[in-house]
């Protein structure tokens, strides 16, 4: 079974926040839950926004791909800095072959304050995860609510149909802590995008 | 000389078949060659053959069609990482319109290539035939006619299950990369990929085993060129009168001497009492 924690992202996941308004924001790559901020390696990466952006729904995809370093026991990021827009938005993954490396979290603030987390997710943030193996992921947001995705296993399928459907990706959105629709149906490849439409503090969890 | 004792050459067979009932041996090894970690384990045991008895002055005991078989457990563990690129799924765009943000396209996985581990059973079989001279040793109570092999050749060539090898392999690294989505049209060049590293140090490995279990065979005793192994022994003290009563104790004599040849195609052992 595929492991899923919007609070411990691997590189079968994404994160992607949209930057609502201009200013200067420091993020950094955690690995330890809040309040252990102290013992994590303290580098902070810079994401400019400016304010001549596109319209809501209309901004631009950033994508920050993060390698991990084993010599310095961290994640480094590439690019390391961006310049980027109001209502732009951007996507952090892991690209990496190598086994077992660390999970992680994306934690940024702006000048002015505000503050996005992966490990409780903001409104109109977005959690991607890539299913790798077959099963019946039961998951809950927030503790609370359910949902579930069946996973189909490809290997019954012809490439071409299993290709086709892979093309797909089902989007999930949250409101008030509850995932519409509570029930998606996938085969092992496909990658399902969680939607914060509404709600803070928004986390994606499976059901031990 | 004060007795003689002779044994035939059927005999001497079923001496030497008691002998070689308690011949085997089991050792293992492992070495690795790049991203091949092999563990080995090597089973012999020896059985038939027939016995000749070649008369003096060479008093030679040669063994004809002695057959040497076993098996080695071989485990491959592979570690794909090593040899298989980077490849990250889906080979395609995947992008979905999300309301108030836009187009969002989701990242591609890049794949962690697993270790597999491949066991593959190699069983072998060779008739051999071996010359052995007759030694008399004092062990102590007790006199031994022992067997010292004449260094011969023995060659256990492996080199024909270098197919098996590769069909197990092929068949395990197929089944392992079926499991992993959306490199179904590549899972033959990368199959390809490594049974292309291997085919490169295989006759290598396959040498090491024909090397192992060459050695190992040499362990047994009885092809120890160094090791006497006892065919008969003859307590050196015998009772010629068993005890008559309490008055009248047993009377033993004393081999002083024993000697051994072979004569008439008989093993012949001669003792000289003290």
């Amino acid at each position: 079974m595929d492991f899923l924690n919007s609070q411990q992202l691997t590189q079968q996941d994404g994160y992607l926040h949209v930057f609502r308004t201009p200013g200067v924001y420091k993020y950094r790559i955690l690995f330890l839950p809040p309040g252990y901020e102290n013992s994590e390696p303290d580098t902070r990466y810079t994401i400019n926004v400016g304010k001549n952006g596109s319209e809501t729904g209309k901004g631009s995809q950033y994508n920050v791909v993060l390698h991990w370093n084993a010599g310095q026991h961290a994640y480094l990021p590439d690019p390391e800095s961006i310049t980027a827009h109001v209502n732009d938005y951007v996507l952090w993954h892991v690209e990496t072959d190598t086994p077992a490396i660390p999970p992680y979290g994306i934690r940024g603030e702006s000048d002015a304050g505000t503050v996005f987390d992966s490990r409780g997710m903001g409104q109109h943030d977005v959690l991607t995860h890539m299913f790798l193996l077959p099963g019946e992921y039961h998951y809950r947001v927030n503790n609370q609510a359910e949902g579930v995705v069946l996973v189909e296993s490809h290997k019954n399928l012809p490439y071409e149909v299993h290709a086709e459907r892979a093309s797909k990706a089902p989007l999930v959105h949250i409101v008030g802590g509850i995932p519409n629709p509570a029930s998606v149906e996938i085969v092992t490849g496909q990658t399902v995008v969680w939607f914060v439409e509404e709600g803070e503090r928004v986390t994606v969890a499976l059901i031990k | 000389m004060d007795a003689t004792i002779a044994v035939s050459e059927g005999g001497a067979n079923q001496l030497m078949q008691k002998l070689l009932a308690g011949e085997s041996i089991s050792k293992s090894d492992s070495a690795s060659w790049g991203p091949f970690t092999v563990g080995y384990n090597v089973n012999v045991a020896l059985s038939g053959g027939t016995i000749e008895l070649i008369d003096a002055p060479l008093n030679i005991i040669r063994l004809h069609n002695l057959n040497i078989s076993g098996n080695v457990g071989v485990f491959f563990t592979i570690d794909l990482g090593q040899i298989l690129p980077t490849i990250c799924i889906p080979p395609f765009q995947v992008c979905v319109d999300i309301p108030f943000i836009g187009e969002v396209c989701t990242p591609q996985v890049c794949i962690t290539w697993p270790s597999i581990t491949v066991p593959i059973n190699l069983p072998f079989s060779v008739n051999v035939s071996a010359d052995f001279g007759l030694s008399v040793r004092d062990a102590g109570t007790n006199w031994e006619v022992d067997l010292l092999v004449f260094p011969f050749s023995l060659l256990i060539d492996l080199s024909p299950m270098a197919t098996v090898i590769l069909n197990a392999i092929e068949s395990a690294i197929d089944g392992a990369l079926n499991n992993i989505p959306l490199i179904g049209g590549l899972i033959a060049w990368l199959v390809n990929m490594v049974l292309g590293a291997l085919n490169s140090v295989l006759l290598a490995i396959l040498s090491t085993f024909s090397s192992f279990v060459h050695d190992v065979i040499l362990l047994l005793d009885l092809f120890s060129p160094t090791i006497p192994v006892p065919l008969l022994t003859f307590a050196k003290t015998q009772a010629m009168l068993p005890a008559g009563g309490p008055s009248d104790p047993e009377v033993d004599i004393t081999i002083a001497a024993l000697g051994a040849s072979i004569n008439d195609h008989e093993l012949v052992a001669t003792a000289d009492f003290a």
